[in-house]
C-alpha cells in the first residue's frame, strides 16, 4: 500500500468548476434530501397542503361559475327568435327559414309555454332533437328514454315533482295528455326546468337556433335587417378570470408559506453546517455552498408542487359532485385549468427555492472553521425600523381606505402593503415583549429574552403566525359582514309582501276594482290569524299609454326608478310606489312637513331616472340580477325628489311618488300588492298557510329570506388559521430553542429542573402564539375598518365566538405542546457529527 | 527542494479591545516539497490556527502565506477555494466525509468541484482508493466504514489530483493505535513521494514520523528539531546504514 499524488485529469477548468461541479453538488443535495427526508417532512406537508388547496380552489373557481357559453352547447353562435301577436306562427316560421338558409349547420330548439293547472306558473315545453350534435351538451338523460313520437315527453326532476309523476306517468297540459318516457336535465343549467318534446316547429312561441359558423359569416348575417331576432355570441375567458383570481390569492398564501419554509430551511442549513464547512474546506466556492441549499429548496419545491397538484386534483375530483347542485350545472372533474395548475406548480417550486435562498446565503457566509465546528452564527439584530413598519402599514390601510371594497387594484396593493407591514413590525413587537420579561419567572424571562436575542428568526416566525391568523380573522369578519343582519335583507321577520302574480315584478296586470276587492278579501283572510297585523295596500304608477299583452292578458309596465351607473346602464333601485295616505302613514312621512313641490320621496341617494314612462327608447334598466328587465325608458321626467328615511329592507317601499305628481304626469295607480306587518315574527306555519291561499288566488307571497349562512366559511377559516399558526410554531420554536441550546445545557448543569426546561419551551411557544393572535387580530381589524370605511355599520357584529376560538386555540395548545415535548432534545443537539 | 508552503511573520488576532486574543504572533514556517513537519504544543498554543491559515480556511491578521510560491493571503475567496481544490489536501481528526456520498464520490469530489467530468474524476478517485487499499470499499457510504477506513478515504481525498500540500489536524485522534500507525505510514509515504506535509499533534510518538518538529507556545514558535530517529527508521533502512 503506497501513496502518491495523482496527476490532475483535466486542465482548463473554469474558476467555479462549471457544470461538473454543479452536477456534483446537486447530486449530493438530492442524496441528502432522500436521506434526511424526515427533516423536511413538515415543510413538505405545508407546501403540499398549500398547493393542493390552491389547485383545488383554482379548479373550483374555474368550474363553479355558470359556463360562459352554456346556452350555445357545442355551437359557437346562436340566434334567438321570438314571435308575438296573432301572426306569430307565420313570423317564426319565416325567421326560421331565413336562419336555416343562411347557415349549413343550424339546429333549432323550439319553445312554448303551458299553464300549470291550479297554479300561476307556466311550464316550458321544449322541442329538441337529443341526437343533434350542437344541442347535445344542453340535454342529459337521467332515466328512461328521450321522447321519440308525438304525445311523448321527458321531464326534469322538479317538473316531475311538481306534477307528482314519474316515468310511465301522464302529464296533463292545456287539455292534452303527454306520456312521460324519461327524466332529463340541462347539464349546463340545472335550474332549467322543462318538458322535452320531440323536435317540432308547431305552436312554437320562440326558438333558439344553434349555429357553427365563422365570426365573419355570423356577423354578416347579424348585420342584415331582421325582425324579432337576437344574436348570441361566445364569451371568452370568464372561467379563466375566476381561476386567475384564485392564483393571485394562492400567491399571497404561498408568500406566507415561503416565510415558514425559510425558517425550516434555516434549520436544515444549520444541521448541515458542518458538511457545508467541509465542502468549503475541500475547495467549494460560496456559489457551490449556496447551491447545496438552493438545490434542496428546488427538490422540495418540485416534489411538493407535483404532490400538491395531484392531491388538489384528487380532492377536486372527489368533491366536485357535491358542488354541482350549488353551482347549478354538471361538472366534469377533469375539466381543469391546466395552465393555471402549471403556473401553481411553478409557483411552488419558485416559493421553495426562494425560501431556501436566504438560509443558503447565510450558511455560505459562515466562516469555514466555525462551520466545521457546527457553531451557529452569532445572533444578529434586524435592521427594520419603526418608520418602515409604520410606512408599510399606513400605506396598506390607506390603500384599503381608497379601495373602499370596490377598486380591486387598491385593495390588492393594500393587502400586500399590510402584509409587508406585518413583516417589518414583527421584530419590533418581539422587542417590546422583551420589556415584559423582567417581572416574570426565570423560564419565561429566559424565553422572552431569547426571542428578542434571535429576533431575526423569531420576527419572521411571528410575521408568519400573525399573517395566518390575520387572514383568518379577515375572512371571518368579511363573512360576518356579508351575512344578513336582523335589520337588513328583503323583509323583516314580521313582514310579508303579497303581490299579484306576474312573470316580472316590473309588470302589473290590469284589474277591475271588483277583482282588486276580491283579492283584498283574500289577503284579509290570509292575515286574519296574524297578531294585529297592519296591511298596507301597495299601488304602483302605470302609464296607461304603455300596455302590453301577455298570456292573453293586458299587462302594464310599472313606472320604476333607477340610478344611472354609466352612459349605457341604469340600475333598478326598486319599485316606485304611489304615496297613498296609508303608505305615507306607514312610512311615518308627514306629507305636510315634506317639500310640497317634491314629486318623489325616496331614501335612495343620488339622482333617479324613471322607466316605462311613455316613448320607447333603447337605454336598458338593469334589474338586481343584472339582467335587462325593461326596454321602455326615456330621460328623467321633470320630477323633483326629496329625501325620506325608510327601512333598509330591499322589498319594502323606499321610493314613493306623490299622488299630485301622479296626476300631473297623467299616470294612474294600479294595485301591485300588500305589505303585511305583524307585531311578532311570522312563523313558518303561517307563511305556508298564506302561500297555499295565495296560489289559489293567483297571488305570490314573499317572506324574509335568511340569506346565506357563511358559518362553514368562518369555521374553515378559523381552523385553517389555527392549524397554520401551530405549524409555524412547531417549525420555529424548536429552531429558536436549539439556538439557545448552550444556555439550556448550562441551565441543566446549574441544577435547573425539567420543569424549568419545559417552562422555557412552553413560554417560547405560548408567547409567540399569543403575540401572533394579538398582532394578527388587531391588524386585520384595522385593515377591515379601512376597507369598510363607507359602511362601518357592517362591522357592528363582532364574531366573538370565532375570535375567542382563535385567541384560545393558538396560545394554549402551543404552550401545552411546548411543555409536553420540551424533554425531547432537538437532533441538532444530540449529534454534532457531519454524518 | 522547493518550498511548498511558506509562512512569513503570520499573526492572528481574534476579537478586539479587552477580549482580544493573539492566537499567532509572527510565526515563520517553511515546508519543503517531500518534507513532513509536525507541529506540537499545548492546548491554545495556536497549532490548529496555524494549520487553518496554512490551509486558507482562515485569513491571517498579518504576514504572508505562500502556497507553491503564490501569496494566498491576498487572494479573493473564490481564488483561495481554487487553491484548496488544486493544491491543498486536508485530513481532519474526525474524518469529515460527506454522508450522502460513497467513498469513491467523496474522493473524487474535489476534482468534480474543479470541473473534471464525473467519469474522469471517478476514475482518479478509484485510483487513489486503490493506492490506499480501499478499492473494495469504493461504493460504500461513510456510515458503512470503520474509523480506520474512513480516515484512509479522507487521505485519498487529500492526495487526489495534483496536490502539493497535505495538512493533517490530529489525523489519528479518533483511531486506535494500530489504525493510527497505519494512517501515519500513509501520510509519511505521501510526503516521500512528493507532497509537503504539516501534521498537528499532541502525541510525540506520532511527531516522530515527521522530518522536523516545530514547537508552538502562546502563538510563537519556541523551538524546532530536525527529524528524529522515529519508528520509521527501524523499518526503512537509511542510506549509509
Amino acid at each position: 500500500m503506497t501513496t502518491s499524488t495523482l496527476p490532475r485529469p483535466v486542465d482548463g477548468r473554469t474558476g467555479n468548476g462549471g457544470r461538473p461541479a454543479r452536477r456534483a453538488i446537486v447530486r449530493w443535495a438530492w442524496r441528502l434530501v432522500r436521506r434526511d427526508w424526515r427533516q423536511q417532512l413538515l415543510i413538505l406537508v405545508l407546501l403540499v397542503l398549500a398547493i393542493a388547496g390552491a389547485a383545488a380552489g383554482a379548479s373550483a373557481a374555474y368550474n363553479l361559475p355558470q359556463p360562459a357559453n352554456a346556452e350555445l352547447g357545442a355551437a359557437n353562435h346562436g340566434v334567438v327568435l321570438r314571435a308575438q301577436g296573432e301572426a306569430r306562427a307565420g313570423q317564426l316560421a319565416s325567421n326560421l327559414a331565413t336562419v336555416r338558409a343562411a347557415f349549413d349547420s343550424a339546429e333549432v330548439i323550439t319553445q312554448r309555454t303551458a299553464a300549470i293547472p291550479g297554479s300561476t306558473e307556466f311550464l316550458v315545453l321544449r322541442g329538441q332533437d337529443p341526437a343533434a350534435p350542437l344541442g347535445r351538451p344542453l340535454l342529459g338523460l337521467r332515466s328512461g328514454r328521450y321522447p321519440a313520437a308525438p304525445g311523448e315527453t321527458a321531464v326534469t326532476d322538479r317538473v316531475a315533482s311538481v306534477f307528482g309523476i314519474g316515468v310511465g306517468g301522464d302529464l296533463l297540459l292545456d287539455g292534452a295528455t303527454l306520456h312521460v318516457v324519461g327524466t332529463v336535465e340541462n347539464p349546463k343549467d340545472l335550474s332549467d326546468e322543462f318538458a322535452l318534446l320531440p323536435p317540432s316547429d308547431d305552436d312554437a312561441e320562440s326558438a333558439q337556433v344553434l349555429v357553427r359558423a365563422s365570426d365573419e359569416v355570423f356577423d354578416r348575417f347579424a348585420q342584415q335587417p331582421h325582425t324579432d331576432m337576437g344574436f348570441l355570441r361566445p364569451h371568452r375567458g370568464a372561467e379563466d378570470n375566476s381561476a386567475i383570481g384564485v392564483l393571485v390569492l394562492s400567491t399571497l398564501v404561498l408568500l406566507l408559506v415561503a416565510l415558514v419554509a425559510a425558517a425550516s430551511f434555516t434549520v436544515i442549513a444549520q444541521r448541515r453546517m458542518r458538511q457545508i464547512g467541509l465542502l468549503a474546506a475541500i475547495g467549494a466556492t460560496e456559489k457551490h455552498l449556496r447551491l447545496v441549499m438552493v438545490a434542496t429548496g428546488l427538490v422540495v419545491g418540485l416534489v411538493s408542487s407535483l404532490a400538491g397538484v395531484v392531491l388538489g386534483i384528487a380532492l377536486w375530483a372527489v368533491g366536485s359532485p357535491m358542488l354541482e347542485s350549488p353551482a347549478g350545472h354538471r361538472i366534469d372533474p377533469m375539466n381543469l385549468p391546466w395552465l393555471i395548475l402549471g403556473a401553481l406548480c411553478l409557483l411552488g417550486v419558485v416559493t421553495s427555492t426562494a425560501a431556501a435562498w436566504m438560509p443558503a446565503r447565510a450558511a455560505a457566509r459562515v466562516p469555514i472553521t466555525a462551520a466545521l465546528m457546527s457553531r451557529p452564527p452569532q445572533p444578529r439584530k434586524t435592521h427594520r425600523s419603526v418608520v418602515l413598519a409604520g410606512a408599510f402599514l399606513a400605506a396598506g390601510f390607506g390603500s384599503l381606505y381608497v379601495g373602499d371594497q370596490e377598486r380591486a387594484g387598491w385593495m390588492v396593493a393594500g393587502i400586500i402593503a399590510t402584509g409587508l407591514g406585518v413583516l417589518f413590525a414583527s421584530p419590533l413587537a418581539i422587542r417590546a415583549l422583551k420589556h415584559l420579561a423582567s417581572h416574570t419567572p426565570v423560564a419565561s424571562r429566559l424565553a422572552l429574552r431569547d426571542l428578542a436575542r434571535y429576533e431575526a428568526r423569531s420576527g419572521s416566525a411571528l410575521a408568519a403566525i400573525s399573517l395566518s391568523l390575520g387572514m383568518a380573522v379577515a375572512v371571518i369578519v368579511v363573512s360576518t359582514a356579508a351575512e344578513h343582519r336582523a335589520d337588513t335583507g328583503n323583509l323583516s321577520d314580521r313582514q310579508l309582501l303579497i303581490r299579484t302574480a306576474s312573470d316580472c315584478p316590473c309588470l302589473v296586470a290590469q284589474r277591475t276594482p271588483a277583482q282588486i276587492a276580491q283579492l283584498q278579501s283574500v289577503v284579509d283572510s290570509m292575515t286574519r290569524d296574524l297578531d294585529a297585523a297592519t296591511v298596507v295596500p301597495l299601488d304602483v304608477a302605470i302609464d296607461p299609454d304603455v300596455a302590453e299583452s301577455a298570456q292573453g292578458q293586458v299587462v302594464l309596465p310599472v313606472v320604476s326608478a333607477g340610478k344611472r351607473m354609466n352612459d349605457h346602464l341604469v340600475r333598478d333601485v326598486g319599485q316606485l310606489y304611489v304615496g297613498t295616505p296609508q303608505l305615507l302613514s306607514y312610512l311615518h312621512v308627514d306629507r305636510a312637513a315634506a317639500d310640497p313641490q317634491a314629486d318623489v320621496l325616496t331614501s335612495q341617494p343620488g339622482v333617479l331616472e324613471y322607466a316605462n314612462v311613455g316613448t320607447k327608447t333603447s337605454t336598458p334598466v338593469v334589474g338586481s340580477g343584472d339582467r335587462p328587465t325593461q326596454q321602455a325608458v326615456k330621460g328623467p321626467p321633470p320630477m323633483t325628489t326629496t329625501h325620506i328615511d325608510t327601512s333598509h329592507y330591499t322589498s319594502t317601499p323606499r321610493s314613493v311618488i306623490t299622488e299630485a305628481a301622479l296626476a300631473r304626469h297623467g299616470w294612474a295607480p294600479m294595485r301591485l300588492g300588500w305589505l303585511v306587518e305583524s307585531r311578532h315574527p311570522i312563523t313558518i306555519e303561517h307563511i305556508a298557510v298564506a302561500r297555499t291561499a295565495a296560489v289559489a288566488a293567483g297571488l305570490i307571497v314573499e317572506a324574509r329570506s335568511d340569506g346565506r349562512s357563511l358559518a362553514t366559511v368562518k369555521s374553515v377559516a378559523t381552523s385553517a388559521g389555527i392549524v397554520l399558526a401551530l405549524l409555524v410554531l412547531a417549525l420555529t420554536v424548536g429552531l429558536i430553542r436549539s439556538e439557545g441550546a448552550a444556555d439550556l445545557r448550562t441551565l441543566s448543569a446549574t441544577g435547573a429542573s425539567s420543569r424549568v426546561r419545559r417552562g422555557l419551551t412552553a413560554a417560547t411557544a405560548g408567547a409567540m402564539g399569543l403575540l401572533g393572535v394579538v398582532m394578527g387580530t388587531t391588524i386585520a381589524y384595522l385593515a377591515m375598518l379601512a376597507a369598510y370605511r363607507s359602511d362601518l355599520s357592517r362591522l357592528d357584529r363582532v364574531p366573538l365566538l370565532y375570535l375567542s376560538l382563535i385567541s384560545v386555540g393558538v396560545p394554549v395548545p402551543a404552550y401545552a405542546a411546548g411543555w409536553l415535548f420540551a424533554t425531547r432534545e432537538p437532533r441538532s443537539l444530540r449529534s454534532r457529527t457531519a454524518d | 527542494m522547493s518550498a511548498a508552503l511558506e509562512i512569513r511573520a503570520v499573526t492572528k488576532v481574534y476579537g478586539s479591545g479587552a477580549t482580544q486574543v493573539h492566537a499567532l504572533r509572527g510565526v515563520d514556517l517553511t515546508v519543503e516539497t517531500g518534507e513532513l513537519v509536525a507541529v506540537m504544543g499545548p492546548s491554545g498554543s495556536g497549532k490548529s490556527t496555524l494549520l487553518t491559515i496554512a490551509g486558507t480556511l482562515e485569513e491571517p491578521s498579518g504576514g504572508e502565506v505562500l502556497v507553491a510560491g503564490t501569496n494566498v493571503a491576498a487572494m479573493r475567496a473564490n481564488d483561495r477555494a481554487r487553491v484548496r481544490r488544486q493544491s491543498i489536501g486536508y485530513v481532519f481528526q474526525d474524518f469529515n466525509l460527506l454522508a450522502g456520498l460513497t467513498a469513491a464520490e467523496n474522493v473524487s469530489l474535489p476534482l468534480e468541484l474543479d470541473g473534471s467530468p464525473a467519469r474522469i474524476a471517478r476514475r482518479a478517485g478509484l485510483a487513489a482508493l486503490e493506492q490506499l487499499g480501499m478499492l473494495a470499499r469504493a461504493d460504500h457510504y461513510p456510515d458503512q466504514l470503520s474509523g480506520g477506513e474512513s480516515q484512509r478515504v479522507a487521505i485519498a481525498r487529500a492526495i487526489v489530483g495534483s496536490r502539493t500540500l497535505l495538512l493533517a489536524d490530529e489525523p489519528t485522534g479518533a483511531l486506535d493505535s494500530v489504525n493510527g500507525e497505519g494512517v501515519m505510514r500513509l501520510l509519511r509515504e505521501a510526503c516521500t513521494r512528493g507532497l509537503a506535509g504539516v501534521l498537528v499533534t499532541h502525541d510525540a510518538q506520532l511527531a516522530a514520523w515527521a522530518d522536523r518538529v516545530v514547537f508552538l507556545r502562546d502563538g510563537s514558535v519556541v523551538d524546532q528539531t530536525m527529524r528524529p530517529a522515529g519508528p520509521e527508521s527501524l523499518l526503512v533502512p537509511q542510506p549509509g546504514q
